[in-house]
């Protein structure tokens, strides 16, 4: 287990107004784990990534995280800087881990290459369009060497054909290098194809509806054939349920 | 494009200096007044020629060149630094504002009693001069960092000292560089005043000097290279800004 959440309720409060997210809500992500959250808007899935980011400290409940636990995060705006270029940008994480080499200049460039935008390492943030900006954002965030990376909505921006292609690569590149992630997602096809566990929100402030198990090998994890199996209706039928208000569990 | 404009932006100054000349051969009265624009360039030509006004040029640039880089990059500095705590920005917050609103006339004849009438008392005021705007901007600057970039970099695990000098500062920089521009005029008032209250050289004592024996041509060829003076250190700025490449990065 590398990260436990136990009995977490957040409220916001603004001007005399309480607004409850979610209460008691309780999780466990054991290590090299990948997980999505889904649910609809305001539900509190990027209030729960905060939290466990410790960006938010303002909630009643504990969270337990095993010691020395490295985070990367990507937040839902790109926050590319823009006096850096998008190599420059793409090693901000590593930099700050005192760890720019050679291996992760070239680690780099790989990844450039993968996401298909190693004609822009040179380009100012300014020049580059909101999908490539979020491709910096992503290689920004997987190439430190952090045991968590944190991902709300990675792919917002990007196309479709990239998208496809892109979540098999990170899935390998994921298990390859045993990383502990968490997706926050509106897609539930992207949750499916990329995680072992889907956990469903309901709407504020009802908190987790149901966890959907992707019980599938990583050799049968390719995006096209995934999508065109009945496991994967399957799956969707389950997280689509939750969404229409079936199989609450309350 | 360039050329029009240049001609555009200088035909103002063209039709006052013809109507300056005009009202001036008017009559003598206007002309022991008001100068004109041609005993203006003579006296110009003659005095920077004599040595008088290189001078007292150089004197000047020298105060306000050596008291406006010392003046900003203390404040700067003190500025940026008071990034790192909360409290102490809190507890200066009002001295700043209350040693801003002083006015640098009421403090300029205690500076020559401190420092003397030499020309360390003359950088002394160009520093007091500017150093508060230094101070506020930067800090300004340093808390207009966009609160999520901050987030970021502590999602990394960043220090205050790798935030520091990875965002905070160049992200001030648009701030710190306005703050030299404002500076420019402050750093000459600064440095003018001292030079008017105490000085036996540069280009205020002449202004005094000059003005007393109704020398107008000679003033007004002196504050003719004041402004020069500014457009320099405009000039310099903006050469510095361009190599930072500073604008076309904020864009």
């Amino acid at each position: 287990m590398i990260i436990k959440l136990s009995n977490i309720t957040k409220t916001y409060n603004h001007s005399e107004i309480k607004t409850k997210v979610f209460s008691s809500l309780n999780l466990s992500i054991e290590e090299n784990e990948i997980i999505s959250f889904v649910g609809p808007n305001g539900c509190g899935k990027s209030t729960l990534l905060n939290i466990i980011a410790n960006i938010d400290n303002n909630y009643d409940g504990s969270l337990e995280k095993s010691s020395e636990i490295k985070t990367s995060y990507m937040f839902q705006k790109d926050l590319l800087i823009p006096w850096r270029n998008a190599l420059n940008n793409a090693l901000l994480g590593v930099e700050i881990e005192n760890n720019v080499s050679k291996l992760t200049k070239e680690m780099a460039d790989k990844l450039f290459v993968k996401f298909m935008i190693d004609s822009k390492v040179q380009s100012f943030p300014s020049s580059l369009s909101g999908g490539e900006k979020k491709k910096v954002a992503l290689i920004r965030t997987i190439l430190p060497s952090s045991d968590l990376i944190l991902l709300d909505e990675p792919f917002s921006a990007i196309d479709f054909q990239s998208k496809i292609m892109l979540y098999d690569y990170l899935y390998g590149y994921f298990k390859k290098k045993r990383k502990t992630v968490i997706i926050v997602t509106h897609d539930i096809e992207e949750a499916i194809n990329l995680s072992n566990r889907v956990i469903v929100f309901n709407p504020r402030p009802e908190g987790i509806c149901k966890i959907v198990n992707i019980d599938i090998s990583d050799n049968d994890r390719n995006s096209v054939k995934f999508r065109n199996s009945p496991d994967f209706s399957n799956y969707f039928t389950q997280v689509w349920d939750c969404f229409n208000g079936i199989n609450r569990i309350k | 494009m360039k050329i029009k404009n240049t001609i555009l932006t200088l035909f103002p100054l063209a039709i006052f200096l013809v109507l300056w000349e005009f009202y001036s051969s008017l009559d003598d009265k206007n002309m022991f007044l008001f100068a004109s624009p041609s005993r203006v360039f003579n006296s110009l030509v003659e005095n920077i020629f004599s040595g008088l006004l290189i001078k007292d040029f150089y004197i000047t640039a020298y105060e306000i060149i050596s008291g406006f880089v010392i003046g900003n990059i203390v404040g700067c500095l003190l500025g940026l630094s008071l990034w790192f705590s909360k409290t102490i920005a809190e507890i200066s917050r009002p001295y700043v504002i209350a040693l801003g609103s002083i006015p640098i006339f009421a403090i300029a004849p205690m500076m020559i009693i401190w420092f003397g009438t030499g020309i360390f008392s003359k950088i002394m005021m160009v520093i007091l001069s500017t150093i508060l705007i230094a101070i506020t901007q930067s800090y300004e600057g340093a808390k207009n960092v966009n609160v999520e970039q901050v987030n970021l970099l502590k999602s990394f695990g960043a220090s205050n000292n790798q935030i520091f000098t990875k965002l905070i500062l160049p992200s001030s920089l648009l701030w710190v560089f306005n703050s030299l521009r404002l500076n420019i005029s402050f750093a000459i008032l600064g440095a003018f005043i001292a030079e008017f209250i105490s000085a036996n050289e540069g280009l205020g004592y002449r202004i005094l000097k000059s003005s007393g024996l109704y020398d107008i041509p000679l003033v007004i060829a002196s504050i003719i290279l004041l402004i020069f003076l500014a457009f320099l250190l405009n000039g310099m700025i903006g050469l510095i800004e361009k190599k930072l490449n500073i604008i076309e990065i904020y864009r």
